[in-house]
């Protein structure tokens, strides 16, 4: 019994300081980072913003001033024709019901005066009847007319398995 | 008798493994709480002095929390590793002027060190914002022109194992790259910076990176008339300024930040306050010895909180 009790003191003894050793020695990339984000994601995200709270509050004068005449939404829904603007703005208007949003994980890239901005939107939503709730993975195409931005097209699609929110940084895995 | 002599034997046995397992549980859990509270830091007089991380005064109330995390105290060193090339790259900034500008930007008299901005971070507990340049090297592309993060990670990991700067667990590596150097991970896209901590040889090592924003002034820099006339210098300070506030008051990315993720300075960022001169024209709002720059401001944790540009200043939000 002693050379059993001895045995499983050694083991639990040799568990309990592999940790401290193998922390003391490998290093530890963890992968986390905390960015600044560049001064066209912070642009962007106040746009989409404003134009989003506008869905949200069926308010038509901000919705018609940040849509291009020839703005058209494209998503994966069968037949596959875009949706173009006037029917857009009417299903806004008038059967969409947008309770709360999110943005995240925003990207802008210019391309003259032109600005591609990808985002992942998670949503509670409704619209005749069908639950729209859920996140969308979106790439609107923002062109610059003087001062002012307007959208020229989005592409939109439903993420079917969204990865989880990460939890607050906590630099430690 | 006999079974008797082994039963007792046995009970001696069990205590005496018991005794020893709760001994190793207590030297193991001190041992953690010890390397959690504190560590040793240089303090240039030729040793070392422990400094408590965790142990500092918590305000509540700011529109930012504690998450029992450390803190930088005390002086902190900040260590260039210029990489690339910061001789005669593509863009003009990619020169010796932008390597001395930045330099003075963290020089002990004539740098952001001790002004009225750098003193924001002191309400931030034991943080002092006392930041000096205390070293610099080169990397010519050791990792290639196009780096990921955990290449970064490896640009640091070889200036101190190769002894070309000091291992300093009170210190801020900053990764500069030059304008012909991309970082996969959305520099430019999506970023302008970051900055982390890792294990490199036993010690918690605080980096960051920051690219020359010429790469993509539209997205990195607010103006490309700048103060010193080096657009990238200038908009990297502004981008240096706020990695260094972060790492001071969350360098492990488990101390200061609001209840959406947000760091003292990413509640303030491309937020300047007001300027001398119009942006876009040379515009300044800080002055550090001789030279003018264009800083974003900095999260005052105290009187409610507010971005400003000096301690107990007026609050700006844009």
């Amino acid at each position: 019994m002693t050379r059993t009790a001895a045995f499983f003191t050694m083991v639990f003894a040799v568990l309990l300081l592999i940790p401290s050793f193998a922390s003391a020695q490998a290093p530890k990339p963890d992968g986390r980072r905390i960015v600044t984000t560049t001064r066209l994601v912070a642009l962007f995200s106040d746009l989409e913003q404003q134009w989003t709270q506008a869905m949200q509050r069926r308010d038509a004068a901000p919705l018609n001033k940040f849509l291009s005449d020839e703005f058209e939404l494209w998503t994966p829904a069968p037949p596959g024709d875009p949706v173009p603007r006037e029917d857009w703005l009417h299903d806004t208007l008038t059967a969409s019901h947008l309770q709360s949003f999110q943005i995240q994980q925003m990207a802008v890239r210019m391309v003259g005066d032109t600005a591609l901005v990808s985002f992942v939107q998670r949503q509670k939503a409704d619209a005749n009847g069908q639950d729209r709730s859920g996140d969308y993975f979106i790439v609107d195409l923002w062109t610059q007319h003087g001062d002012t931005w307007q959208v020229l097209v989005r592409y939109a699609s439903p993420i079917k398995n969204p990865p989880q929110p990460s939890p607050p940084p906590t630099g430690k895995q | 008798m006999k079974s008797a002599c082994h039963s007792s034997f046995n009970v001696a046995a069990n205590r005496t493994f018991f005794t020893l397992l709760l001994v190793l549980l207590w030297v193991s859990h001190a041992s953690a709480q010890t390397a959690h509270t504190s560590h040793m830091v240089p303090t240039g007089k030729g040793w070392s002095e422990e400094h408590a991380y965790a142990s500092h005064t918590v305000v509540t109330g700011n529109g930012i929390s504690w998450h029992g995390g450390s803190i930088m105290p005390g002086n902190v060193q900040v260590y260039y590793i210029w990489y690339g090339n910061w001789m005669s790259g593509p863009k003009p900034s990619d020169n010796q002027k932008t390597v001395d500008l930045l330099k003075a930007l963290f020089d002990t008299t004539d740098g952001m060190s001790r002004s009225g901005y750098a003193r924001i971070n002191t309400t931030y507990g034991n943080v002092t914002g006392n930041l000096a340049w205390a070293g610099s090297t080169t990397d010519k592309y050791s990792q290639g022109s196009r780096l990921s993060d955990a290449r970064v990670g490896t640009v640091v990991s070889n200036a101190i194992s190769s002894g070309k700067l000091p291992k300093d667990a009170n210190g801020i590596y900053f990764v500069l790259t030059s304008s012909d150097v991309s970082e996969t991970s959305g520099f430019c896209s999506y970023y302008c910076g970051w900055h982390t901590s890792a294990s490199i040889s036993g010690t918690d090592i605080k980096y960051a990176f920051v690219g020359n924003p010429d790469r993509c002034p539209s997205a990195c820099e607010m103006q490309t008339i700048s103060p010193n006339n080096d657009s990238g210098a200038d908009g990297m300070a502004s981008i240096m300024a706020h990695e260094a506030e972060e790492a001071l008051t969350d360098p492990d990315l488990n101390a200061w930040y609001d209840s959406r993720g947000a760091e003292n300075a990413d509640k303030c960022a491309w937020k300047f306050g007001p300027t001398t001169g119009t942006i876009g024209s040379g515009a300044y709002n800080q002055t550090f010895g001789s030279l003018h720059w264009l800083i974003q401001m900095n999260w005052e944790n105290a009187r409610g909180g507010g971005c400003d540009q000096t301690l107990g200043g007026p609050f700006y939000t844009r």
